[in-house]
């Protein structure tokens, strides 16, 4: 049982870190029987979400040193499957999730095979196209609502309703994408130490060398795509349920791409913490900007000026992230 | 038996012939050479063996297989090896990991990768090096890592691009002896790109002369460095002189 020993193998990682997580995660679970604002609930929610959003990306854009700006087309059909087939046939969450994973991994198979016969900059750009395309199709296409969007009718659920997943209570929620999020996290836990991910990791660091390996560099590439676009599907699908509202500005436009690619940089790119990390710094501070400007309409967009400003600062001064500040220090003192 | 021929091999930048109509046989268990100057198409000749570039006419047959156009990873699997000039080595993984990344042709899971890793490493004797990065180590260990690495895809044919290059005497004579120790234990054959010619000298059986893409000369190290055309090309008079006596003696 390899494959089981190594999900839980967390000799990596520092023991006081694996300490303050095993807290984090008691906390967390105890949160909603906590007093708490509405507020807060919807955050951690956002932060759970992100984390897995980033975790997905991590794995070709971190791990794989793909630069993917074009997640959000793959949340966008996770969540648009979802709602289509939640208010067209009344179909339970637990079938509309595969259904939307399995689409979008077929789409990122269709757009991955042009898409890693270029490289770098090269390749963010397409990625960033390919997914603002799908988004102005999504937005003249009436079966999807067009731009008016989708709205699944929560009334004609009576909550809790856990086949369609449809709460009036957050709560219910919460512990939904909790459980996501722990099954991504053991699920990067063993991806970060399998034979896909040390290929990936050798493409990162030379692409010639990694092939003289024996490393199909395309197809191991394809093959990594299509993991993270399962892990920000999965999401998206939950986002449906969750926000009940679909548009394709919240679900597909670019400064989500972003966003999502930010969380893992910021946190720090290949590792498992990273993401995390990153998105508990990066969703909380969203939240908190955009309750803020609720009230100053005069500063919208200053969200962005901040995200560039965090770009810059980690591609300037650290290019790992803050887990790789964290590292360092590690090995600079060896235990 | 042959395990590598060569026929006829042409490849072209533009305008300028970067091998022109190369033709050599490698037999099994065999150690072969090439030198010549700078630009004369070595390093261009084992990126066309070795499936990075595609070759624009003649063939290359590996182990009875034709492999002309096929790709460097299936290339790799079938069991040629190579090493690489400039080795560029990652600040993310580690001697072990790199090592592991080569096991990991082969092997399916990390277990496994990771007893091959520990063996490759002894047999280099870099094993108290696993847990640095690569890029941390000094050039030399740098050479053996990326020997070590393309080593443990567990090649049947090796080919070895200046890894001597940038060392010292004493490192050269190493690695020198690392190499003998591959071939002989570990029944692989090699092919080695080498300025370096005392390597050349005490290593290999044969050697093959490029100038300007074309191969010019062919036979043992001693017959090789009396050939006026290769004197004339390469090696000049005075280098000639000193291998020849060094040779002698």
């Amino acid at each position: 049982m390899e494959i089981l020993k190594n999900i839980f193998d967390f000799s990596g990682s520092p023991r006081y870190g694996l300490f303050a997580a095993g807290m984090a995660g008691l906390v967390f679970f105890l949160f909603p029987i906590l007093p708490h604002s509405s507020f807060s609930m919807s955050t951690i929610i956002q932060f759970f979400m992100f984390s897995l959003y980033a975790m997905g990306w991590n794995t070709i854009g971190g791990f794989g040193g793909q630069v993917d700006l074009g997640q959000a087309q793959f949340l966008g059909i996770g969540a648009y499957t979802t709602a289509v087939m939640t208010i067209r046939w009344n179909t339970p969450f637990w079938v509309c999730l595969p259904v939307g994973m399995s689409l979008a991994v077929v789409w990122s198979f269709v757009i991955g095979y042009p898409l890693f016969r270029l490289r770098g900059h090269y390749f963010a750009i397409t990625s960033i196209a390919a997914s603002l395309v799908l988004k102005d199709i999504f937005d003249s296409w009436s079966f999807v609502g067009a731009s008016r969007g989708l709205e699944i009718p929560a009334t004609r659920y009576s909550s809790p309703d856990f086949l369609h997943l449809i709460f009036t209570q957050d709560t219910y929620y919460y512990y939904i994408i909790f459980a996501f999020f722990l099954f991504g996290f053991f699920f990067i836990n063993w991806f970060r130490r399998s034979r896909l991910a040390f290929q990936l990791r050798a493409i990162n660091s030379n692409e010639e060398v990694a092939r003289s390996l024996g490393i199909n560099a395309q197809w191991t590439k394809i093959k990594t795509y299509a993991i993270a676009t399962a892990f920000v599907s999965a999401v998206g699908c939950f986002h449906a349920c969750y926000i009940k509202n679909i548009e394709t500005e919240d679900t597909m436009g670019l400064d989500i791409s972003i966003l999502i690619a930010l969380t893992a940089m910021l946190g720090g790119m290949g590792s498992l913490w990273g993401p995390i990390i990153g998105a508990g710094i990066l969703i909380p501070l969203k939240s908190y900007i955009k309750e803020w400007l609720g009230a100053r309409a005069g500063l919208v967009g200053l969200d962005l000026v901040i995200y560039a400003a965090i770009i810059m600062l980690i591609s300037a001064f650290e290019p790992r992230g803050i887990w790789g500040i964290v590292e360092k220090v590690r090995r600079r003192k060896p235990a | 038996m042959d395990i590598l021929k060569v026929r006829n091999l042409n490849k072209n930048f533009g305008g300028l012939q970067a091998n022109r109509d190369i033709s050599f046989d490698v037999t099994e268990g065999e150690m072969l050479g090439i030198i010549g100057p700078n630009g004369a198409g070595k390093t261009t000749l084992f990126n066309c063996i070795a499936g990075v570039h595609p070759i624009d006419s003649g063939s290359v047959i590996f182990r009875g297989k034709e492999i002309t156009g096929f790709k460097s990873h299936s290339i790799a699997r079938l069991g040629l090896s190579r090493t690489f000039q400039v080795y560029l080595a990652s600040g993310d993984l580690t001697v072990k990991e790199n090592v592991m990344v080569g096991c990991f042709m082969k092997a399916r899971s990390r277990s496994v990768a990771a007893a091959g890793a520990d063996e490759v490493l002894r047999e280099f004797q870099i094993a108290h090096l696993s847990g640095h990065f690569v890029s941390e180590l000094p050039i030399a260990s740098q050479r053996r890592v990326a020997m070590a690495t393309a080593l443990a895809t567990g090649p049947k044919l090796l080919l070895l691009d200046e890894v001597a290059a940038g060392l010292n005497p004493n490192e050269v004579e190493e690695i020198t002896g690392l190499i003998r120790h591959i071939r002989a234990n570990l029944a692989v054959t090699v092919i080695l790109i080498e300025h370096v010619m005392e390597m050349i000298m005490n290593t290999c059986h044969r050697v093959i002369v490029l100038d300007y893409g074309k191969k010019i000369s062919e036979g043992d190290p001693r017959s090789v460095i009396k050939d006026p055309a290769v004197i004339k090309a390469y090696l000049g008079q005075r280098y000639a002189r000193q291998y020849l006596q060094q040779a002698s003696k």
